[in-house]
């Protein structure tokens, strides 16, 4: 089976150069494209919506939303309409959310689990043109149907990095976004995938594995390496300190790059980012280093890697790069 | 067909546009018209990353913004439609980096034409 490869973008720039760059993303032979939905950006589905008319056959998808900040039953509204838009090429990418985010606008961040299962159950109820009356411990529907119809059974990719949520991907999700890009956190990430699949009876098939990465491409590896680090500065100051430890990173090395990021002195926190720092959260590097660190990752059980932010120093070189260099490496 | 009715678009906008300003009109094809069909696609590629590394990006008006994606998407970005449009477009995000974009590619002759105008202020009234 082919790799497939997807792309991620974050709509803090406008629907045109998002679209532009899905046009180019279409023609260099990616398969998925993920938009990710923040409150302080542009919103995902307006985006995925833009996309959508200027596309013809990559797939598209919220990578990811959440269940808190919009009810379940409009998340599928919205993902049923976008079907309309783009027929049989949308997925929904849902995770528990981000504490920080959310707490910036005030929403609790109560059982995540049981509120990513649920949204799961009635998203796929409301799409499959069910009347929903759902008493979940998160959600409660009293009556709820369609007036129109989705003509396609919607996949769901469910955004995990911790282990139960993991599991629970593997067991009730078409498809995981593994939220990493270090061959051992992706390794462990994959066995408790699978064992989930396991519990529930799936053939590996059954559910698209993606490594969702931080990635930075280009033929000079110190232009890939600048363009890298800031994005690694906030992955590294938003860790907990048992995965900085993991990969050998002092919790203290991170709350001083915090601390700057916070105090908006990015010069300092990113002149503080190490080479284990990106080593540990990101993909960079010319197109020769990352195919042989996509190609580990397709090792351990992979069947779709993400090109995640920032991608490389030059959105648009970069693209050209990865369908000219590294996607036919992994065509068989 | 499809292409023609593109530029038709295209040209209205550019009229309305220009018009309603008080602005002057200048005929970008004619620019286009001089540029020899071996630089169509590098220029276009070029003109794209102008437009998409631009940090002015408020300055794009959504019609001409749209008009290129469908140029993009219909693989006629490198058409003579396709070019008039962008390089309308990054004239108006960037146009120092246009003209070295033109520069580049020996293109000299059109830069000359492109400052000229720029000057003149034929161009900056288009569709500001």
């Amino acid at each position: 089976m082919p790799l497939k490869f997807g792309i991620e973008f974050v709509p803090k720039e406008p629907y045109w150069k998002i679209a532009a760059y899905a046009i180019q993303a279409e023609k260099n032979g990616f398969n998925n494209l993920w938009i990710t939905d923040h409150f302080g950006n542009r919103n995902v589905y307006v985006t995925l919506a833009a996309v959508a008319v200027y596309t013809n056959k990559i797939t598209l998808g919220t990578g990811v939303t959440n269940p808190w900040l919009v009810n379940p039953v409009i998340t599928a509204q919205a993902i049923g309409s976008l079907d309309e838009l783009a027929p049989g090429r949308v997925v929904l990418g849902i995770g528990a959310g981000d504490k920080t985010t959310l707490e910036a606008v005030g929403v609790e961040m109560g059982k995540p689990l049981a509120a990513v299962k649920e949204t799961i159950e009635i998203f796929r109820k409301m799409t499959a043109g069910e009347t929903v009356a759902y008493q979940g411990e998160v959600f409660k529907i009293a009556s709820a149907k369609f007036n129109f119809t989705i003509n396609h059974r919607i996949p769901v990719y469910v955004g995990a990095q911790g282990p139960k949520m993991l599991e629970m991907a593997g067991k009730i999700g078409d498809g995981v976004l593994i939220n990493a890009s270090h061959p051992s956190d992706v390794e462990y990430a994959v066995k408790t995938i699978n064992e989930g699949m396991k519990q529930a009876g799936k053939k590996p098939s059954d559910v698209d594995i993606t490594a969702y990465t931080s990635f930075s491409v280009n033929e000079d590896m110190k232009k890939a390496l600048k363009a890298a680090s800031p994005v690694v500065a906030f992955i590294v100051a938003g860790s907990p300190a048992s995965v900085l430890e993991k990969h050998g990173i002092s919790p203290a090395k991170a709350n001083e790059i915090g601390a700057a990021l916070k105090a908006g002195d990015f010069g300092k926190a990113i002149g503080a980012v190490t080479p284990e720092m990106i080593n540990a959260f990101s993909i960079c590097g010319t197109p020769d280093m990352c195919i042989a660190h996509i190609a580990e990752l397709r090792k351990i059980g992979i069947s779709q890697f993400v090109v995640g932010s920032p991608v490389g120093p030059n959105v648009k070189t970069a693209i050209d790069l990865i369908g000219n260099k590294i996607i036919p490496q992994f065509k068989d | 067909m499809a292409a023609f009715s593109i530029r038709q678009q295209l040209f209205k906008y550019h009229k309305v546009i220009a018009l309603s300003q008080g602005g002057t009109f200048t005929d970008y094809s004619k620019l286009v018209e001089t540029i020899p069909a071996e630089k169509w696609a590098p220029l276009s590629e070029q003109l794209i990353g102008v437009i998409l590394g631009a940090k002015n990006d408020q300055k794009m008006p959504n019609a001409l913004a749209n008009i290129i994606l469908l140029h993009m998407k219909n693989g006629t970005a490198s058409s003579k439609a396709g070019l008039l449009a962008l390089l309308e477009a990054a004239v108006l995000l960037d146009a120092e980096k246009t003209v070295a974009a033109l520069g580049e590619l020996q293109m000299l002759k059109l830069a000359e034409k492109l400052v000229q105008q720029m000057y003149d202020g034929g161009l900056t009234k288009n569709a500001t």
